[in-house]
C-alpha cells in the first residue's frame, strides 16, 4: 500500500438532529481517485466539506499528508490543509482575469508567474489568460477551475459534482479530459457525485455512501458486479429481483434453478439479482412472461416482462429480436453469468434479508419453462 | 508541467483547544465581523432603552388619556391612513403604465415618477404653502384673472396629505415595478389560455401577484408620513412628531416628550407588524425564480393618450411645478440681495454630514450583513433584529433619546458631530444595510470556501474576494444613505451643534419664519445635491 494522501477515521458530524455523517473510515492513497457516490442526503457532500475544513467533525479524526488536521484538540483550518477545491459551478472569481484566477493561491516566491503559465498551458486555457471568467465557455470554466485548483500543489483534490452543471455532451468531453489530467499528473483526487455513471467511469476505488456510512468501497467493477447490499445493487445500475427457495444446492426460482456456492440450508429463501443484461427472453406460445412494455434506448431496447408471480423484470436486447407489447415468452437467464444472491433470514415468518450474504451462481442447464 | 505530487510537507496541523462538538467550529464569524456588528447593535438599541427608561419615569395611564395625546393619535393616523392610501391609488397604474404598456415615451416617464424622492417633505410643505396657501401664487393669479379673494384652506390635513402623497407615492412605484419585471409571463399566458379575457387575468392573476410588492411599499409610505416632520411642522398639521417636538422646544418637561415618542414608536411598531403579517401569507404569491422572457406588453390603442396625460400631470404636480415655483422664489431671492455666503457653508455641511452618514452607515453595515448572509443563528437574529430598530424610530425620536442621553451620560459627545453620526447610524442603516446583504447574497460562498483552500485566511478572503465583489452594492448602499441624510430635518435639527447649518435646517428655519425668498435657493440646491445618488441610483436600477 503507498502512502496514504487523506485518511479519515470514525468521523461523525451532526446537524441538530441529524447525523450527517456517522462513522466514516476512508483512506486514500497518494495518487489514487476515489469516488464518494451517493444518494443526495447520504452525507457525502458533508464528507468532502470536512476533509476540506469548512466544517469541523463532532469527533473523529481527518489526516491530510500524514498530517493530522483535525481530531481532538487538533485543528487545522482549510487555508492551512492543502486541498484544493473544485465546486459544482467553478466558483470563479468574477473580478479576477483567468490568469489572476490562477495565481490566487500561489505566493510571490513560489514562482507564482512560471506555475500560473504551466497549469494554464497545463489545461489549454494559455491563449485565454486575460479574459474574464464570464468571457469562458462552461467545459473552459470548469477547466479554470480545476487549473486554479492544482497550481499551489495540494496534497489532494477535492471535486464536488464538478460537472453536473454542464450539458450532456459537453460533460463527457470535460469528464475524460480532467480524468487524463489527473492521471497524467498523478494527482491524488476524491470526487463526489450522484451520477453512478460517472462513478463507475472516474474512480479507481468507489466508495458508496448511505446514511452518513460507506456501505461499500471497492473498484467499479466489485461495486457494480459483486454488490454487498440492496441498496447497493439497487443504486447502481437497474436491477431486479427474483425470490427463489433452496433444494439441495440449487436456487430453485420461476425463471430457473441455479446452483449456489455458498451453503445455504435447503428450504432457505434467497433473493437474486438480475441486471437488464443477464436476463434472455425468446417468443414463445407457452412461456411464462409477457412483454408489457418496451423503451427504445437506440442501439437497444429494454423490454418489461412480467412473471406469473407479478414480478416485473428487465431485458436489454439488440435490434435482431423483436417483441410486441403483450406478447408471451419465454424468460430465462443469459448462459455463464455469476449472479448475486441475498439470502433471507432462516426463521419462519421473518421475510427480512439477513446482512448481506454474498453468493454466486453458476447457471445449470436450461431453465423448466 | 508542474508536480504537483510532490509538496515539502510543512507542519500544517494547528493544535489549538477546541470544543468537542461544537456545531459548525469552521462557520462560527470571525472576530473582526463579530465584535463590530455586536457594537453596531448595542448602539442601535441605545436610543429605544434610553426612551423606555424616560418614559418610565414619566409614565402614567393619566397621561395616556389625555385628550390632546388621544387627538394627535387620531390626527396622525388619520394622515398615515389617507397618504399610504392615495399613494398606492397613485403608485400602481403609474408603475403598471411604465412596465407594461406601449405609452409614449415609457422610459422617460419611468424616470420622472419616482424623482419627487429627491425632494425633502419641508421642502414640498413650503412650496405647497407659498403656492397654495392664503395670499398664495395661485390665489394672486386666480385674483388677477377672476378677483378671488380667498382658497379654500391649505394649512392642516389637507396640505399635509396633499405634500405627503406627492413625494412618498414613489416609496410604492419602486417595489411594484420590480414585481412587474419580475411576474413570469407564462403566469398571465395560462390564465388567457384558461380563456379568460385581459381584464380579468389582470384582476385575478397580475393584482394578486403584485399584493407583497403594494404592501412593502405601503409600510414605507406608512412609516414616512408617520416620521415626517418637515410636511406637518410647515403646514401646521399637530400629529405626534411635530407635538413632540413643541414639547421639546417649550416645556421644561422633557419626560412628556420622552412618552409620546414611546407612543409613536407602538404605533410604528404595529403598522410594522400589519405588513409582516401581510407577508407571511405572501409567500404563496411569489412567482419562482426570474422571467426568462421579456414581460407582455399591453396595447393601449385609445388609451395611450390618457394615460400620457395622466403621467404628465403627475410629473407636473410632484416636480414641475414645484421646480419651477423654486426657481421664481429664488430669482426673486436674489434679485432682493439675499446673500450667498451663506448658501455655501450651509451646502459644505450637508455634503459633510451626509458623507459621515454614509461612511458610518456602510461601515457599520458590512459587519452585520456578513453575520446575516453567512452565519445564521441565534446571535445573528438579534443583532438583525436590532439594526431594523431604526426602521420604526421617526427622526425626533431618535434625536431627542440621545439629546437626553448626551446631556446627562455623555456630556462630551453632547453638541458634537458625534452624536449627530450616531443618529444618523440608527435612522440609516437599514437602508444602507439592504442594498450591501442583497450583493452579498449574490457571492457564492463557494466561492469564499475555494480562497480559503487556495491558502487564504478568513480576513485575506475577505479583503481579496467578498469586498470588492459588494462593493458596487455597498456604493449603492452609500448613495441611498447619502441621498436620505441630505434630506434629513428634524434629527439634524435636534442635535447639530449650535451654529451648525446645513441646508436643510436653513431652508427650515427661513420657511417657518415664512421669509420664502430666502428658503427657495438653498432649497434648490438642496435638490440638486440629491440629485446626484438619485441619478446614480436610477442608472444602477436600469442596468
Amino acid at each position: 500500500m503507498g502512502p496514504l494522501a487523506v485518511e479519515c477515521a470514525g468521523i461523525v458530524k451532526a446537524f441538530g438532529e441529524v447525523r450527517a455523517v456517522d462513522g466514516l473510515d476512508l483512506r486514500v492513497e497518494q495518487g489514487q481517485v476515489l469516488v464518494l457516490l451517493g444518494p443526495s442526503g447520504c452525507g457525502k457532500t458533508t464528507a468532502l466539506r470536512l476533509i476540506a475544513g469548512f466544517e469541523s467533525p463532532d469527533s473523529g479524526s481527518i489526516s491530510i499528508g500524514g498530517n493530522q488536521v483535525a481530531g481532538a484538540d487538533v485543528w487545522a483550518p482549510p487555508e492551512r490543509r492543502k486541498v484544493g477545491m473544485v465546486f459544482q459551478d467553478g466558483a470563479l472569481f468574477p473580478h479576477l482575469t483567468v490568469r489572476q484566477n490562477v495565481a490566487y493561491g500561489l505566493r510571490q516566491r513560489d514562482g507564482r508567474r512560471e506555475r500560473t503559465c504551466g497549469a494554464l498551458r497545463m489545461v489549454g486555457l494559455d491563449g485565454l489568460s486575460e479574459r474574464m471568467p464570464h468571457e469562458l465557455s462552461g467545459g473552459q470554466q470548469q477547466r479554470l477551475a480545476l487549473a486554479r485548483a492544482l497550481a499551489p500543489g495540494p496534497e489532494v483534490l477535492l471535486l464536488d459534482e464538478p460537472f453536473s452543471n454542464l450539458d450532456p455532451q459537453l460533460r463527457d468531453q470535460v469528464r475524460r479530459d480532467v480524468i487524463d489530467l489527473l492521471r497524467a499528473n498523478g494527482t491524488t483526487a476524491v470526487f463526489v457525485t450522484h451520477d453512478q455513471e460517472e462513478a463507475l467511469l472516474l474512480g479507481d476505488l468507489v466508495a458508496v455512501m448511505h446514511d452518513g456510512q460507506i456501505e461499500q468501497l471497492g473498484p467499479p467493477e466489485d461495486v457494480f458486479h459483486r454488490p454487498v447490499s440492496r441498496f447497493i445493487a439497487e443504486f447502481i445500475g437497474m436491477a431486479d429481483f427474483v425470490t427463489g427457495q433452496m433444494n439441495d444446492g440449487e436456487l430453485v426460482t420461476e425463471i430457473g434453478a441455479l446452483s449456489v456456492d455458498a451453503r445455504l440450508p435447503s428450504g432457505a429463501k434467497a433473493e437474486v439479482l438480475l441486471r437488464p443484461s443477464d436476463v434472455a427472453i425468446s417468443t414463445s406460445d407457452e412461456g411464462i412472461g409477457e412483454v408489457v412494455g418496451l423503451a427504445f434506448k437506440g442501439t437497444h431496447y429494454l423490454y418489461s416482462v412480467v412473471l406469473p408471480s407479478g414480478v416485473v423484470l428487465h431485458s436489454l436486447q439488440d435490434h435482431s429480436a423483436h417483441f410486441r407489447k403483450g406478447e408471451r415468452v419465454r424468460v430465462a437467464l443469459e448462459r455463464d453469468r455469476t449472479l448475486t444472491v441475498f439470502a433471507r433470514n432462516g426463521v419462519a415468518g421473518d421475510d427480512r434479508l439477513s446482512a448481506p450474504l454474498l453468493a454466486h451462481t453458476q447457471q445449470i442447464g436450461s431453465p423448466a419453462a | 508541467m508542474q508536480s504537483t505530487a510532490v509538496t515539502q510537507p510543512e507542519h500544517i496541523a494547528v493544535v489549538r483547544p477546541q470544543r468537542r462538538g461544537y456545531p459548525g467550529a469552521a462557520s462560527r464569524p470571525p472576530l473582526f465581523v463579530l465584535l463590530p456588528a455586536a457594537a453596531v447593535a448595542v448602539a442601535m438599541a441605545l436610543p429605544l432603552l434610553y426612551l423606555i427608561i424616560r418614559a418610565v419615569d414619566a409614565a402614567g395611564l393619566d397621561l395616556l388619556m389625555r385628550p390632546t395625546v388621544v387627538e394627535t393619535l387620531g390626527r396622525t393616523l388619520l394622515l398615515v391612513a389617507a397618504v399610504t392610501a392615495a399613494s398606492v391609488a397613485i403608485a400602481v397604474p403609474l408603475a403598471w403604465l411604465t412596465v407594461r404598456t406601449d405609452l409614449p415615451f415609457r422610459r422617460f416617464w419611468g424616470v420622472v415618477t419616482v424623482l419627487p424622492l429627491v425632494v425633502p417633505t419641508h421642502v414640498g410643505g413650503f412650496i405647497v404653502v407659498v403656492a397654495l396657501g392664503p395670499r398664495g401664487m395661485l390665489q394672486g393669479i386666480l385674483e388677477t384673472l377672476f378677483g378671488v379673494e380667498r382658497l379654500p384652506e391649505i394649512y392642516g390635513f389637507p396640505g399635509a396629505m396633499l405634500t405627503l402623497t406627492l413625494l412618498s407615492y414613489p416609496y410604492v412605484v419602486f417595489p411594484v415595478r420590480a414585481a412587474l419585471w419580475r411576474i413570469d409571463p407564462a403566469l398571465e399566458e395560462t390564465s388567457q389560455g384558461l380563456g379568460l379575457s385581459a381584464r380579468t387575468t389582470f384582476l385575478r392573476v397580475t393584482l394578486p401577484l403584485l399584493r407583497p410588492a403594494v404592501f412593502a411599499g405601503g409600510l414605507l409610505v406608512a412609516l414616512y408620513t408617520l416620521s415626517d416632520f418637515g410636511a406637518v411642522s410647515l403646514l401646521n398639521y399637530e400629529t405626534f412628531t411635530w407635538s413632540i417636538f413643541l414639547q421639546y422646544e417649550s416645556a421644561l418637561d422633557r419626560s412628556l416628550a420622552a412618552f409620546l415618542s414611546l407612543v409613536l414608536v407602538v404605533v410604528a411598531l404595529g403598522i410594522v407588524s400589519l405588513e409582516a403579517l401581510s407577508r407571511g401569507r405572501s409567500k404563496y404569491y411569489r412567482s419562482t425564480g426570474g422571467a426568462v422572457r421579456p414581460v407582455l406588453q399591453v396595447k393601449l390603442g385609445a388609451w395611450r393618450w390618457p394615460a400620457f396625460a395622466l403621467c404628465a400631470s403627475v410629473g407636473l404636480l410632484a416636480i414641475a411645478a414645484p421646480m419651477g415655483i423654486l426657481g421664481y422664489w429664488a430669482v426673486r431671492g436674489v434679485l432682493a440681495g439675499e446673500p450667498l455666503l451663506l448658501l455655501w457653508e450651509a451646502a459644505r455641511n450637508s455634503m459633510y454630514v451626509s458623507g459621515l452618514a454614509a461612511l458610518v452607515c456602510i461601515a457599520a453595515a458590512l459587519p452585520v450583513a456578513i453575520l446575516a448572509a453567512r452565519h445564521p443563528g441565534w446571535m445573528t437574529s438579534v443583532v438583525e433584529r436590532m439594526t431594523y430598530i431604526g426602521f420604526a424610530l421617526p427622526g425626533v425620536v431618535i434625536a431627542l433619546a440621545l439629546v437626553f442621553f448626551g446631556a446627562n451620560y455623555a456630556t462630551p459627545l453632547y453638541q458634537t458631530h458625534v452624536l449627530l453620526a450616531l443618529a444618523y447610524l440608527v435612522l440609516f442603516l437599514p437602508a444602507g444595510l439592504g442594498a450591501t446583504r442583497a450583493s452579498l447574497l449574490q457571492v457564492s460562498p463557494a466561492m469564499e470556501e475555494a480562497a480559503r483552500g487556495l491558502g487564504s485566511s478568513p480576513f485575506k478572503v475577505f479583503m481579496s474576494v467578498t469586498a470588492p465583489l459588494v462593493r458596487p452594492g455597498m456604493l449603492a448602499g452609500a448613495a441611498l444613505v447619502f441621498l436620505l441624510t441630505m434630506k434629513e430635518l428634524p434629527a439634524t435639527l435636534i442635535l447639530a451643534p449650535i451654529g451648525f447649518d446645513t441646508l436643510a435646517t436653513s431652508i427650515w428655519s427661513a420657511a417657518s419664519e415664512a421669509f420664502f425668498a430666502q428658503a427657495a435657493m438653498p432649497a434648490l440646491f438642496l435638490i440638486l445635491c440629491a440629485s446626484f445618488p438619485m441619478a446614480f441610483l436610477i442608472l444602477r436600477g436600469h442596468r
